[in-house]
């Protein structure tokens, strides 16, 4: 592949320069200083200058604007503290003798643009926000506030993807003064540093500090074993919460599974199929916040009083049937599945679409045999496509437990827990919002323990999808 | 056609009872949205003692008076722009970050690239509450509680294992031909990311994006999270949530809220539905 084939490109004519510099001049070369016979003597003399005067303006800024520019970007100043750092000892030590590539042409001071870039990163970005956020703040009648968020934003959205490709470009420029071998080795870890470090930072250490801090107390400075576990597997309120995810485990998943493939079959036979799969798609992007307000006009209930009337669409239709009106939100044993009624009205779509497809793959003439030979309908479904479907429906059978283990928002929204409706997810909101950290994250606990089967089905599944790539 | 074959009718009796099931299911799906779109635009009187369907016979009175009523009084202008700030970087970010590691995955060899992979897939489900105390901490401790900065980050991170499998899965399938070529023909690989590799995944940045976007346009629990107790700068989603506790007898109100809140992301996805559902079925760990 590309390892291989990069060695037929490299070989230069070597440049007839002088000879070989030491490490240490060709270092200082790089970093713009003029030391050495080369021809970019000029340049380099320029950009040496530069280099000190840079410096020393960082010097002068950092005490004169310290106050404003500490309080503001605190973490850029870390981080651009930290990147000059990094890249002057990636360059001074980083690259062993056997590493270098013995190359006279000394390319332009990559510490130099670098540094150069977070200099005017970070005095710009003040006056950028203070001009932008006046321009947009303008826009916004004169709200300062969101005038400067709006600055903020856009500096982000623009700035983020131009500090990864100038990151890119500066690393694969520093790249150039090792040999190809080497270069192969390292290329990837500087490619994948970005990523590596938000998925560290974000998930990997959060993880290990919650369950660290689940056997803490609730200040985090005693050790106190499996006490939050025991207040978790004790206390009516969790167990509640522990009972309604099974229902939700068990009720949502078949529920939406079910109702998934039945969709999917059913509109597989018509000519408007598109039409109907978007209108039962369209929930997917409604949040769970609006649907729950959604829902709770279908769920409206007044008192079977006379004179009154139910404005609840479900209750209106039971009456109109005869029936006493149903009080869904607070009815305990009815309500729990009125919550799951609107998750199942969300994600029956996407279990649809994902079942569609792999309806869609089946070969349609092995259908059409079976209808030749005088199977009905049923059979054609049970004996053949079932089958066939049952890795789709894994998949999707998967994605709906892990969302019946996470459920938050439509309880948070309906219920907030109340008349034992609680879940998991929402008791550890609860024992968030109360600074329990220990409790919090004991329950967080639970949770990952209960995902970890279905994570690991997961990474079976995949690594078996793998080997067939 | 093949479509033809099966789209041919067999027994008659039995179409119309498909299309009358088909029927059923698709006012089921329509019904609780379009009597809440109705509801918005009734005054408070006719929500309140009158259902959604009497509307639809003479007299007809509709009003705006819910939507300027939550817009300027509730505060749901401002948590439009609040979930505007909010969704914008918080799409863009993790897109650009996974985007290289991706590449590097596809198309670099490097040791424990495997292994490494099959950590993303694994924290593709780890639930973000196992984040959230640890990460509070430490944006408290870094004085960005309660920013936007601290929502950004926290989505980038959270977003990142599905930005990455998707976009490496996608990477991964291009033809491996065009990337060997390019390498003899003295590309470097910057060249080739830049000129090939991201061109040609397009497709799937599109679908990424959309779900990003939706996703975090409709998140209740990272906002909450890292935003809860700074109000001026708090979401749609958790100003709706608030609304339906603190209205109380004004409830009407609540269904333009929830309008308001969902005109974006349902008119983002009717218009890019395909790219939508290419992702969801490229996102899908296949059993």
């Amino acid at each position: 592949m590309t390892g291989t084939l990069t060695a037929v490109r490299e070989p230069e004519p070597a440049p007839p320069g002088p000879q070989e510099r030491r490490a240490g001049t060709a270092y200082l070369a790089m970093l713009g200083f003029p030391v050495g016979a080369h021809r970019w003597y000029l340049g380099h003399t320029l950009a040496g200058v530069l280099y000190v005067v840079t410096f020393a303006l960082l010097a002068i800024a950092r005490f004169a604007l310290r106050e404003r520019v500490e309080q503001d970007f605190a973490p850029i100043w870390t981080v651009a503290v930290g990147l000059v750092v990094a890249q002057l000892v990636l360059d001074a030590i980083a690259i062993p003798r056997w590493a270098r590539k013995p190359s006279r042409d000394v390319p332009l001071p990559a510490p130099l643009i670098l540094l150069l870039g977070v200099l005017a990163t970070i005095f710009l970005l003040p006056f950028l926000l203070d001009v932008l956020g006046s321009a947009f703040s303008g826009i916004f009648g004169g709200n300062t506030r969101v005038g400067r968020q709006v600055a903020m934003m856009i500096i982000a959205i623009i700035g983020v993807p131009l500090v990864l490709v100038g990151y890119i470009v500066l690393m694969e420029h520093t790249l150039r003064h090792f040999t190809d071998v080497a270069q192969r080795r390292i290329r990837p870890w500087l490619w994948l540093l970005p990523a590596l470090f938000f998925l560290y930072t974000f998930l990997v250490y959060p993880t290990y500090g919650t369950i660290r801090r689940s056997l803490y107390n609730r200040a985090g400075d005693t050790f106190i074993g499996l006490e939050n576990y025991r207040w978790f597997f004790e206390s009516p309120n969790t167990l509640t919460a522990l009972r309604n995810n099974v229902l939700w485990l068990v009720f949502f998943t078949v529920i939406s599974v079910i109702g998934g493939l039945l969709v999917a079959t059913l509109f597989d036979r018509v000519r408007y199929e598109n039409f109907a799969k978007t209108i039962v798609f369209v929930p997917m992007a409604i949040s769970f916040v609006a649907a729950s307000v959604v829902w709770r006009f279908m769920y409206v209930w007044n008192p079977n009083l006379p004179g009154s009337k139910q404005t609840g669409t479900l209750n209106a239709i039971i009456v109109a049937l005869g029936g006493e009106p149903i009080d869904f939100i607070s009815t305990r044993g009815i309500n729990n599945f009125a919550l799951i009624a609107v998750a199942c009205w969300i994600w029956v779509g996407f279990c649809m679409v994902i079942l569609s497809a792999g309806i869609k793959s089946i070969d349609r003439e092995l259908l059409e045999a079976a209808r030749v030979d005088g199977a009905t309908e049923w059979q054609v479904f049970r004996r053949i496509m079932l089958p066939l479907l049952a890795p789709t429906i894994a998949v999707v059978t998967t994605t709906m437990l892990i969302f019946a283990l996470k459920t938050f928002d439509i309880v948070y929204a309906m219920t907030n827990g109340n008349f034992d409706t609680n879940v998991i997810a929402l008791e550890m909101w609860n024992q968030f919002s109360y600074a329990e950290y220990g409790r919090a994250s004991a329950v967080a606990v639970v949770l990952l323990a209960a995902i970890v089967p279905v994570m690991a089905y997961n990474i079976r599944s995949f690594r078996r999808q793998e080997e067939v790539r | 056609m093949t479509t033809e074959i099966v789209g041919k009718p067999r027994f008659r009796p039995g179409r119309w009872a498909l299309h009358l099931a088909i029927a059923i299911i698709l006012v089921m799906w329509l019904v609780p949205t379009l009597g809440t779109l109705i509801n918005s635009f009734r005054t408070e009187t006719a929500v309140r003692f009158d259902g959604w369907w009497n509307a639809l016979t003479p007299p007809y009175e509709f009003t705006l008076e819910s939507y300027k009523h939550v817009l300027t009084r509730n505060g749901m202008g401002d948590a439009f722009i609040n979930s505007l700030i909010i969704t914008i970087p918080a799409t863009v970010i993790p897109i650009a970050v996974a985007a290289f590691a991706a590449y590097a995955f596809s198309w670099m060899k490097f040791p424990f690239r495997n292994l490494l992979f099959v950590v993303v897939v694994g924290l593709l489900v780890v639930p973000l509450q196992m984040t959230f105390v640890p990460l509070q901490i430490f944006f408290r401790d870094a004085g960005l509680a309660g920013s936007f900065l601290a929502v950004w980050l926290a989505h980038t991170g959270f977003g990142l294992p599905f930005a990455l499998f998707l976009l490496r899965n996608y990477m991964g399938s291009l033809p491996s031909a065009v990337f060997e070529s390019a390498a003899i023909d003295g590309a470097s690989e910057m060249t080739a990311f830049f000129r090939l590799a991201l061109p040609m995944s397009v497709p799937a940045i599109a679908s990424l994006a959309i779900f990003q976007f939706l996703w975090v346009w409709n998140d209740l629990l990272v906002a909450l999270i890292f935003l809860g107790p700074n109000i001026p700068n708090h979401p749609m989603t958790i100003q709706l949530a608030n609304l339906v506790n603190s209205l109380g007898g004004e409830w009407h109100y609540l269904t333009a809220a929830a309008f308001i809140q969902m005109a974006l992301p349902v008119t983002v996805f009717l218009l890019l539905q395909r790219y939508f559902a290419s992702g969801l079925l490229a996102g899908a760990v296949k059993g």
